[in-house]
């Protein structure tokens, strides 16, 4: 009996084998390419364009990194913006998602279908660019300003969905309740009974946001014209644009020698790892709250 | 006591309504000024004022340009600025944005009605036309009369004319090469090597026999770059603006089409534009083309594996090229060069409705088209320490500077108005002027020079057409799909997505502007 019920959710061992090589052939196919960002950024120019991409390079350079690093001040600068950013906004992300999921979640709540309503429709409709343009430059002066860069994706709607199930599901009334009547008021079940409980679904929604923030470049493209203000991945697209147009507007002899030594695709793969390899680091920390947290709709565990 | 609960949520409700509709009132207000004022302060300075330093109250533009920023930007900005405090009582923010930036930004600023002076605009970026019909842009020919004179002056009323919408100015041209001409670049050592007659090539065909040589004896090479230069270099008058949409006219001095230069045809359906797509898939089948349609070419030429490419000149395209490269270059120019509206819009300073010191702003373009001091501040920064000069036209890096990685330094820059007024670089020949001035007046003004296809009438058929040459266009000029089997199929999709209207729309908007035309000429 004991054997035939374990069994009853078990696959046949050689269908196990086929799903494990499904899966192994689909991390190879997702990781060779990073591999290959990696080598290419560490070829040089000339054998790039003699021999294209190549995972072993024959000639190994580190000129495409010279590019990129020629300007240390600012990339030094922006990397403070970018890690400030991330770190402020995904704290302060998390708190706005938090609350709100919780409101949502809690089925006394006398709002919740109007709060739950303005969730929904904002995320069917948006109003588009160029009203928030207007809303965050004319009407709350926010452009040119370090809020500019959290604001925006401090609260979405996905991950308050996300999160509200996850409390709906994990935290049961009983204990909201049970709490009340030992006297913990709103603000205390909140902080010291929700937020604990709730650890693997933040840690989830806190990575999305983390990425969110760490490689957003939009918000910065917009609304930042101060040079102080210009993030990691903002200042890392424009060197890539700035690459571009010099490179089809030489106009002098110094502009084309300048322009033939530039090692335009190395940089590309450069700026590559530069923005990739923090976040590759961080992701395996998340990894363990990851299998628990993420539970959109249904049952799962 | 619920009941009172119940309406003072009422009232908060109602309150925060109330203020989110003052604001939006607000906002809406702020993004669209006042016409009538601007004409009201216009109009008080036409009384015959002396424009002086000491009767302007003091003023700060903002000016969104489309280049790439330097290092030394705001070294140089100071500079500018007190040159300009001192000419016109004014400071200017000069933002400059590479193509990306420019994309992303400039929509949302001229939508939002955010303070801004001056604009980049052009047929290519940051539409003109669209604009203009938007009514992004203020009109400037009162501005023009009274402050502009020298800026008229200097540039060539043919770039004036391309710019009119309704008779009405909405942009300064940029004043730097006007037209297009095709021509095919070859490597020089191959063409001395097999004492090649290449000043026989006249037009796109007469290649061919050059190309069999290449691929005879010399198989490493790729013959020729991809064609689709060679089929624009057959001279036509593209009627929509948009240079791959069906509908044309003759050029008058065109050996191409002997057609009228009145009725617009489709180009695609003609039997040059056949004969083209025929001699491609035959050249492609003999080897001399890159079999994938979508080939990117540019590391092959850094290399040298390909013997010719054709090309949209522009003067002293050749020497650029060649040092760029690192290996000489013969060229021969194809077909006849010509000036076509989208040529004349290919860059312009436009004022922004919501700008707010208009004079102030053309008071400045003004300077920037006539000043040399101020242009040249601009293009390659301060003398002594980003450049020095060599002779009354030449320049090059000021000692210490690394040419490699200059502080401060556009180049010929198109990208700051006039071209005519600044220093070149030591490399470039004397006769740099002349040569601009020579490809100018070479280029011949095509019959709707200045005509401006309004597409909102046939839209839907635009898209539709866009669709089909999205998927026919590029295999037919590469010559890599049999056009006895894929001609006729396209022509048939044109057909259905309605090209037939879109030309007749072409021709009923050109009648009528011509009808326009001759009126205005015939006026005293």
């Amino acid at each position: 009996m004991e054997q035939t019920s374990s069994k009853f959710n078990q696959l046949p061992k050689s269908w196990n084998l086929v799903f494990n090589l499904i899966l192994i052939v689909l991390c190879v196919v997702c990781i060779i390419p990073i591999i290959l960002v990696y080598a290419i950024s560490f070829t040089s120019e000339a054998s790039l364009s003699a021999k294209g991409y190549q995972f072993l390079p024959s000639e190994w350079s580190l000129d495409a990194y010279r590019y990129v690093f020629r300007n240390g001040d600012q990339i030094l600068q922006s990397a403070y913006v970018t890690i400030g950013v991330t770190a402020i906004g995904t704290l302060f992300s998390l708190l706005v998602t938090a609350l709100f999921s919780y409101v949502l979640s809690r089925r006394d709540f006398r709002y919740r279908n109007v709060m739950a309503f303005f969730l929904f429709f904002t995320m069917l409709f948006n109003g588009g660019l160029v009203p928030s343009y207007i809303v965050n430059t004319n009407v709350l002066h926010l452009a040119d300003t370090f809020w500019i860069l959290i604001l925006p994706y401090s609260l979405s709607a996905f991950n308050v969905i996300i999160l509200r199930t996850f409390m709906q599901q994990s935290i049961e009334t009983a204990i909201l309740e049970a709490a009340r009547i030992d006297g913990a008021g709103e603000w205390y079940i909140f902080a010291r009974i929700v937020l604990p409980l709730s650890k693997p679904g933040l840690a989830t929604v806190g990575l999305f946001t983390l990425v969110t923030y760490w490689n957003d470049w939009f918000l910065g493209q917009l609304y930042i014209t101060n040079p102080k203000l210009v993030s990691l991945q903002y200042m890392l697209m424009k060197l890539q644009s700035n690459i571009d147009f010099v490179t089809s507007n030489a106009t002098s002899a110094t502009n084309n020698m300048l322009m033939a030594q530039i090692p335009a695709e190395g940089a590309r793969m450069a700026i590559l790892v530069i923005v990739l390899t923090p976040i590759l680091c961080a992701y395996p920390f998340f990894q363990k709250y990851f299998v628990k947290g993420l539970t959109i709709g249904g049952i799962k565990g | 006591m619920n009941h009172s609960r119940y309406r003072y949520h009422r009232i908060v409700l109602i309150l925060v309504v109330s203020v989110l509709l003052f604001i939006g009132a607000g906002c809406q207000k702020q993004g669209k000024p006042d016409i009538t004022l601007y004409s009201a302060t216009s109009q008080s300075s036409q009384t015959g004022q002396e424009v002086t330093q000491s009767n302007l109250p003091p003023a700060e533009l903002v000016f969104y340009n489309y280049a790439n920023p330097m290092p030394d930007q705001a070294k140089v900005m100071d500079e500018v600025n007190k040159y300009l405090k001192r000419k016109i009582n004014a400071t200017i923010r000069i933002i400059t944005l590479n193509p990306t930036e420019f994309e992303a930004k400039i929509p949302a600023i001229l939508a939002s009605g955010q303070p801004a002076d001056l604009v980049f605009t052009s047929s290519w970026t940051n539409n003109y036309l669209a604009n203009v019909s938007r009514g992004a842009f203020l009109p400037l020919d009162h501005l023009l009369k009274q402050y502009g004179i020298g800026m008229q002056k200097s540039i060539p009323s043919i770039l004036w004319k391309g710019m009119l919408v309704d008779n009405q100015t909405y942009a300064v041209p940029l004043n730097k090469e006007i037209g297009h001409q095709y021509g095919i670049l070859m490597r020089k050592d191959i063409v001395d090597k097999y004492h090649l007659k290449i000043n026989h090539i006249r037009t796109w065909q007469d290649i061919e026999p050059f190309l069999q040589i290449v691929h005879q004896h010399e198989p490493q090479l790729r013959p020729l770059d991809t064609p689709e230069m060679l089929y624009r270099s057959i001279p036509m008058n593209h009627i929509a603006g948009d240079w791959y949409l069906p509908g044309a006219i003759n050029i008058g001095e065109s050996p191409a089409f002997k057609r009228d230069d009145t009725n617009v045809f489709n180009q695609y359906a003609t039997p040059e534009f056949k004969h083209f797509v025929e001699t491609m898939y035959r050249w492609n089948q003999a080897g001399y083309l890159p079999k994938d349609p979508m080939y990117e070419a540019e590391n092959d030429w850094k290399t040298g594996q390909i013997f010719a490419g054709a090309l949209s000149y522009a003067p002293n395209y050749v020497y650029e090229r060649s040092s760029q490269l690192g290996y000489d270059l013969d060229y021969v120019n194809i077909g006849q060069g010509v000036i076509e509206t989208g040529d004349v819009q290919s860059g312009a300073f436009a004022i922004p409705r919501s700008s707010e010191q208009p004079e102030r702003a053309m008071m400045f373009l003004e300077l920037l088209y006539t000043d040399p001091y101020l242009a040249n501040l601009l293009k390659h920064g301060i003398e002594g320490v980003h450049y020095v000069k060599v002779d009354d036209k030449h320049i090059e890096p000021a000692p210490g500077i690394d040419p490699l990685n200059p502080k401060y330094d556009y180049g010929y820059g198109w990208m700051w108005g006039n071209i005519f007024i600044s220093y070149f670089d030591k490399s470039y020949p004397q006769d740099t002027y002349e040569q601009y001035e020579a490809f100018n007046s070479g280029n011949i003004p095509a019959p709707a020079l200045g005509f401006n296809m309004n597409i909102a009438p046939v839209s839907t058929e635009v898209a539709a057409i866009n669709n089909v040459l999205a998927e026919y266009y590029r295999p037919l000029i590469n010559g890599t799909v049999n056009p006895q089997k894929v001609l006729p199929v396209f022509l048939q999709k044109l057909q259905s997505a309605g090209v037939e209207r879109l030309i007749a729309e072409e021709q009923k908007q050109l009648d009528l502007w011509r009808a326009a035309q001759s009126l205005t000429s015939s006026m005293p």
